[in-house]
């Protein structure tokens, strides 16, 4: 049994590894020096606005995907503003991870509006797919106002898919009036026929 | 006549509830759903009479200040489950020995294999580790094996130092092993042996906090079992962080048969061996 070994005071107590500047750590050449830097800043509120700053240029997914984790519960706006402006971005996995931590963001509460209307429908897009995560009483007014009127058909289907699971009975007639907006368009027919079916069933 | 016997208030209030549960989150990353509501509230009640303040608002305050460290160990003691035994969900170790350990030695010959096992809870798991691998793998002589144990909880470290066991966490414990490892003390209760004892070690860690999870690097396998379930996504997020930080590169992470990395986080990648799934910290960097 002598295999099975105690390291003689364990290293435990060993802090050699610790970072001495977490944030400095962030313009590390070494990722995993930027990634404990992302980790040991987690609960550190004015350092959000630089974490996503990082975000927009770091490469290694590892160490964005600490930084995003460090993000998630923030409440500073100027954070949620810098993250937003990577839903333009060409990266589609950059872009998904933003916005499912931008919806775990009480920040981004503050920005959704802009983004909502935002001339761009992709932006548009990934703003109302955010929406199904962040938990604010305003989500299914900005939903229905997304239904009543914006005018691409992505947006609004993925807006009908949302009032399907958190829209109430008074918005019905909304939704029944959004196929005619767009005529000739099967997937919006079918997305407004299933969420007034299920707010019918929630009555 | 006599002043009467210190008493604390009778009930918790549904304010007091979500204050403390709040609080608690904010410190453990572990969340009470209003279902158990009637377990924490009797360990508040408890805390209360035991730290001996007047009520709810007093107590609270106390465990509030970052000077009275010993009243929240004592909390947190009280709150976490600490329901374990030995060889619990063994295919694991199977696993470990069969297909786990032949992959990392034959990467490394020299260095020793280190574990990690959290929460140890009293220790039953990392004990089980280290006699499974005594009985089970062939190559144990050939091999340094470190074996760590960590948990939130003081008094389960503390417990798991002193490997004493009842019959319940030795039901799966034949008589063979119970004479090979274990001292009987009497009243049904079996210590394991000194050689065991001497070679874990245990430890106070917090999965959620940077700081303390940052002592802990270059494990080959972690067996962090049953305990991302009862954590919010945030909390799971945070933990796999430093679940990875506490990895080596090409490092194994074992969870409960019930719980998924992937639906946390895409930085580990799962494997799935004849014997039990598992998920590996990528030995290259992703880009």
């Amino acid at each position: 049994m002598a295999l099975v070994r105690k390291r003689p005071g364990p290293a435990l107590s060993d802090s050699s590894g610790a970072l001495s500047d977490p944030r400095a750590a962030l313009s590390s050449p070494d990722p995993e020096q930027r990634r404990a830097g992302a980790v040991m800043l987690m609960d550190v509120e004015d350092a959000k606005q630089l974490l996503a700053e990082h975000v927009a240029i770091e490469q290694d997914v590892v160490v964005r995907e600490a930084m995003l984790t460090a993000l998630v519960g923030c409440h500073d706006v100027a954070a949620a503003r810098i993250l937003a402006t990577l839903l333009r971005g060409e990266d589609a996995a950059l872009r998904n991870a933003v916005a499912d931590t931008l919806g775990r963001m009480p920040a981004a509460g503050a920005i959704i509006e802009e983004l909502l209307v935002d001339q761009d429908p992709d932006v548009r897009v990934m703003s109302v797919m955010l929406l199904r995560s962040l938990a604010l009483p305003a989500v299914p007014q900005w939903l229905l106002e997304v239904v009543a009127r914006d005018t691409d058909a992505n947006v609004v289907g993925g807006a009908l898919g949302e009032l399907a699971e958190v829209g109430d009975a008074t918005m019905i007639s909304v939704l029944e009036r959004a196929p005619a907006r767009f005529p000739g368009d099967p997937f919006i027919a079918f997305s407004a026929a299933v969420a007034v079916a299920r707010l019918r069933e929630s009555i | 006549m006599s002043a009467l016997p210190a008493v604390g208030p009778a009930e918790v209030t549904t304010a007091e509830f979500d204050r403390f549960r709040e609080f608690f989150y904010r410190r453990t990353g572990i969340q009470f759903q209003p279902s158990k509501r009637y377990f924490v509230d009797k360990r508040i009640l408890a805390s209360i009479l035991q730290a001996g303040a007047p009520d709810f608002r007093s107590w609270f305050a106390q465990l509030r200040l970052a000077g009275d460290d010993r009243l929240l160990q004592s909390v947190i003691n009280s709150m976490t489950v600490n329901e374990s035994y030995f060889f619990r969900e063994d295919y694991q170790f199977d696993c470990l020995v069969n297909s786990v350990l032949p992959l990392l030695v034959a990467e490394r010959r020299t260095a020793p294999i280190r574990i990690l096992t959290l929460p140890s809870s009293t220790g039953d798991e990392a004990y089980s580790i280290a006699i499974w691998l005594l009985e089970h793998w062939p190559a144990i002589d050939q091999f340094d094996i470190e074996i760590t144990g960590v948990d939130i909880d003081s008094q389960v470290v503390e417990f798991a130092k002193a490997g004493v066991f009842g019959e319940r966490a030795l039901q799966h414990v034949d008589s063979t092993l119970r004479a090979r490892y274990f001292t009987v003390l009497g009243a049904g209760q079996y210590q394991v042996c000194a050689e065991l004892r001497d070679a874990i070690a245990f430890t106070l860690a917090n999965i959620c906090e940077p700081l303390e999870m940052q002592r802990l690097r270059n494990f080959d396998v972690i067996f962090c079992r049953n305990l991302l379930i009862y954590f919010d996504e945030l909390s799971s997020r945070r933990a796999a962080e430093n679940l990875y930080g506490a990895l080596r590169p090409g490092g194994y992470l074992f969870l409960g048969h019930s719980e998924s990395m992937s639906r946390i986080t895409p930085i580990f990648k799962p494997l799935r061996f004849p014997d039990s799934a598992a998920y590996q910290r990528p030995k290259e960097r992703t880009r």
